[in-house]
């Protein structure tokens, strides 16, 4: 999970305290406020390779129980048992986070951050009307491009300065489906626990003096999601998912530190505190089209109410000036028939389109991505890969983000 | 039709698992906390004292609490009489109301720019007879500026003389807010009790500025613990304005007081009261009769007067003079600490821009940067220990009632019109002796006004 530093070529120099290109944002940094996960803030439950090579279809189609999180009635559309693995690598570009290009340190560039992570497991199992899944998942990943930077004079180092920030969260979700007719409806819930921590510590060795800056939050919380999906056709069906609100606690601690002269001097701040990020109203509307056995498309929109996102930062109200986006995801897949050994098997290819507007007011930004992949369904046996890309319009820094991710599932024979 | 009915039946219990969690959610977030008030009797009688409730004041014969649902119900349920104040208090009804009135968070004891306001806000609401809550700017971020006036009439422009105390200039130096701020507490809390408070205040105008750079306050909070300057987002792609070079008497009198280059420690911003923030105080200064001014700073320990922009004396020296040895020997004289005073210029370096210099160089008002404690890096820098807070300020209490005394009875300044002294002339433009300043390495820890 963790990253190199910075590379020493754009190590942000001596001239650290300079030369940027103009930007709009200062205290508010919107994209990449300390807790904002890596790429974008519009996390809702995780997206399987299929679901990303569509364009990150969460909501309007389900391929494993990774949709217990998002749209649990989407259970009943599995096999009766069913088992899936995803691994992802995930990478973002970042300009403006923390102490780099606010005015402390600074860039010519921007940076990218990425992680591997063995994302997400899920297990569902259907009996008569009745559908159940489970799954866990890393949901969001805190963790920011390291700083280390020191000057020296004739070998002696004068100063240095080292910024460190990770974390992640990580999602438990089960939930339960029922069918009646052409509807099936879902409830879930989902329990999230994680951590973010991050140092600053800043060194005159020369003159003994280390300041240092430490934060550390545990999270956990509960949310409540539910989901509906109707059969309007052979050929059309559509679904409904729903996130409530949740507060996100988080139970934080803080050590602000100056040591002098080897010690003598020793002024610590010390501070706890219940945080809670409250999370937003999630809507989400999808519609799911098999024309034929091997053409289909897949379409849904989900709402997220930002403008009423909520933080409280060691017992003060944090400005988050957000507004409520709507992201949108598409694709189409065509599925090849064909052999492997002497089995049937099925080829589909995949490509999908999304837009993801951010929540910030000011800098207004979105990422619009491409996506594409294929799949191999083979007995009892599938497997997925794709690819996103995305780069982002408005904040002037052409941020990039890109995932690439392999799933691997098992299904019972009555698909 | 029945077969419909039977399957709508069999979601109930899906639906009853949502609805059942559903509430379970919203309880989990903290209920709205209010703000109550009991007569005195009342508090000690139903005994409210060992309630372990969140005391915030009391006054008039009432005590101020903050009360969560529960507490707010147990009330109700023994029968205390009670007023619901909360919408007195908009700010402390605020979820944080409990730790606002204990200034707790990351900065622990001192105050952030949240909770400055609702300090000031609290003394406002529950002294106003004799104070009164001014907001004389917004800083770059949309934060509101605010003076507190203390005065037996304070609601009105009275021709009284005024002395000015303003703190943080520079966000990094946090001991800065906390004396101005226990100033103010001092005398609202003290004014109905001591004597002698209450003459000051009856005499003239006690207004104080508290946070000058809250944009810059917030930043050191949050994110760097040495950022000095305001937030401004320079053309350059650099942040801030040194607001302490940014006022207008000889603003940018030469490259060594203060600097042309947005990246550095002491740029001076692109005019003079460029930023809002000390137009904010411009704006407060001219137009009242303040006959004396003082600007908290740290560290190191020096009383400065005028001038900062040149090594020369100025045409007060003598008394401008006195005042600072006056002030540094009470000082002195509380628990031992020595203030050096000083002409600014000599005892530390050359400022340019500066506060000081502008209120004296256009009003003639004599003019003080107090340095507060420690008096080096060795002993802290821009940190002061959360128990140092109050030794701090009060031995700096009685400096400030001196001088607030000594403006009362002074004069008003009439015709001032400086003077430049002859060996003085505008000096070349040279390159910037930054010390190092604008990398924000070793030089760094050295610079405090």
């Amino acid at each position: 999970m963790r990253k190199p530093p910075l590379p020493v070529a754009v190590a942000l120099a001596l001239s650290c305290l300079c030369l940027t290109s103009p930007a709009a944002g200062q205290l508010v940094l919107g994209q990449y406020e300390t807790e904002a996960p890596l790429a974008s803030w519009n996390v809702f439950g995780t997206v399987p390779a299929a679901g990303l090579a569509l364009g990150g279809i969460r909501i309007a189609r389900a391929w494993d129980a990774s949709t217990a999180a998002t749209n649990p009635a989407l259970l009943l559309s599995l096999p009766r048992l069913s088992g899936a693995l995803t691994g992802a690598y995930s990478i973002a570009a970042l300009y403006r986070f923390s102490i780099v290009n606010t005015g402390v340190v600074s860039s010519a560039g921007n940076y990218s951050s990425g992680y591997p992570a063995l994302e997400s497991g899920s297990l569902s199992f259907r009996f008569g009307d009745w559908a159940a899944g489970f799954t866990a998942g890393i949901l969001e990943n805190f963790q920011r491009p390291d700083v280390d930077l020191s000057y020296s004079v004739q070998g002696i180092v004068r100063y240095a300065i080292r910024h460190e920030q990770t974390g992640f969260l990580r999602g438990y979700a089960f939930a339960l489906s029922r069918r009646a007719g052409r509807l099936s409806l879902g409830a879930g819930l989902t329990y999230v626990r994680g951590r973010l921590d991050r140092t600053l510590v800043e060194e005159w060795p020369v003159d003994g003096i280390t300041i240092t800056d430490a934060r550390s939050e545990r999270l956990d919380g509960l949310v409540l999601n539910a989901g509906l999906h109707v059969a309007i056709s052979r050929i059309l069906s559509a679904s409904l998912a729903v996130r409530a609100p949740s507060p996100r606690k988080a139970d934080a601690a803080s050590l602000l530190r100056y040591t002098a002269a080897g010690g003598a001097t020793d002024i610590r701040i010390e501070a706890e505190a219940r945080n809670r990020y409250r999370q937003p109203l999630v809507v989400g509307a999808g519609l799911d089209a098999r024309w034929s056995e091997t053409w289909s498309a897949v379409a849904e929109a989900a709402y997220f109410g930002w403008s009423r996102y909520d933080v409280l930062y060691f017992d003060e109200p944090a400005a988050r000036p957000f507004r409520d986006v709507v992201a949108v995801a598409a694709g189409v897949e065509y599925s090849m028939k064909g052999r492997l050994g002497s089995r049937s098997a099925r080829f589909p290819v995949r490509l999908g389109l999304a837009y993801d507007p951010q929540p910030m007011d000011d800098p207004r930004s979105a990422y619009l991505c491409l996506a594409f992949g294929l799949g191999l369904r083979w007995g009892p046996l599938a497997v997925d890969l794709a690819g996103r890309g995305g780069r982002e319009n408005g904040s002037g820094r052409s941020l990039k983000a890109g995932r690439v991710a392999l799933t691997v599932s098992w299904f019972s024979h009555d698909r | 039709m029945r077969r419909a009915a039977k399957r709508f039946a069999a979601l109930v219990p899906l639906l009853a698992i949502g609805l059942a969690l559903g509430p379970a959610f919203l309880a989990a977030a903290p209920g709205p906390e209010d703000i109550v008030s009991f007569s005195r009797r009342h508090f000690e009688s139903r005994g409210l004292a060992r309630a372990g409730l969140d005391l915030l004041a009391e006054k008039d014969g009432r005590v101020y609490a903050v009360v969560t649902p529960e507490e707010l119900g147990s009330l109700v349920a023994r029968g205390v009489p009670f007023a619901l104040e909360t919408a007195r208090f908009p700010l402390l009804s605020a979820s944080a109301a409990s730790s606002v009135s204990a200034a707790g968070g990351l900065n622990g004891a001192f105050h952030s720019a949240y909770e400055v306001e609702a300090e000031l806000r609290l003394m406002a609401a529950s002294h106003p007879q004799i104070v009164r809550l001014r907001e004389i700017g917004t800083s770059l971020e949309g934060r509101t500026i605010f003076a507190l006036k203390i005065s037996d009439q304070p609601g009105l422009d009275e021709a009284k003389p005024a002395v000015l105390f303003l703190g943080c200039h520079h966000a990094r130096e946090w001991i800065s807010v906390e004396v101005p701020l226990l100033l103010a507490r001092r005398l609202v809390d003290n004014y109905a009790l001591d004597p002698q408070v209450r003459a000051l205040v009856d005499r003239g105008e006690i207004w104080i500025v508290p946070l000058v750079n809250p944009d810059g306050l917030e930043y050191s909070i949050h994110f760097y613990r040495y950022w000095r300057k305001n937030r401004r987002a320079n053309a350059d792609g650099s942040f801030g304005v040194d607001l302490n070079r940014n006022y207008g008497y000889q603003w940018g009198y030469d490259n060594v007081g203060s600097s042309p280059t947005p990246a550095s420690g002491i740029y001076r911003g692109t005019g003079p009261f460029s930023e809002p923030e000390t137009e904010a105080v411009r704006r407060l200064f001219l137009g009242r009769d303040f006959r004396a001014v003082v600007s908290f700073h740290s560290y190191s320990q020096y009383i400065l007067h005028p001038w900062g922009y040149v090594n020369q004396p100025s045409p007060k020296e003598a008394e401008l003079s006195a005042l600072a040895q006056t002030m540094s020997s009470l000082i002195a004289a509380v628990r031992g600490t020595v203030y050096a005073p000083g002409r600014a210029s000599a005892a530390l370096y050359v400022t340019n821009g500066d506060t000081t210099d502008w209120t004296f160089g256009v009003a003639g008002v004599p003019s003080f940067t107090i340095e507060l404690p420690p008096e080096d890096p060795a002993g802290g820098g821009f940190f002061n220990a959360e128990a140092e807070i109050d030794a701090i300020f009060l031995e700096n209490l009685p400096a400030m009632l001196f001088l607030a005394n000594y403006a009362f009875d002074a004069s008003p300044v009439r015709d001032w019109r400086p003077r430049v002294p002859a060996a003085v002339r505008r000096l070349p433009t040279r390159p910037p002796l930054l010390r190092r300043i604008d990398s924000g390495l070793p030089g760094e820890i050295n610079k405090t006004r």
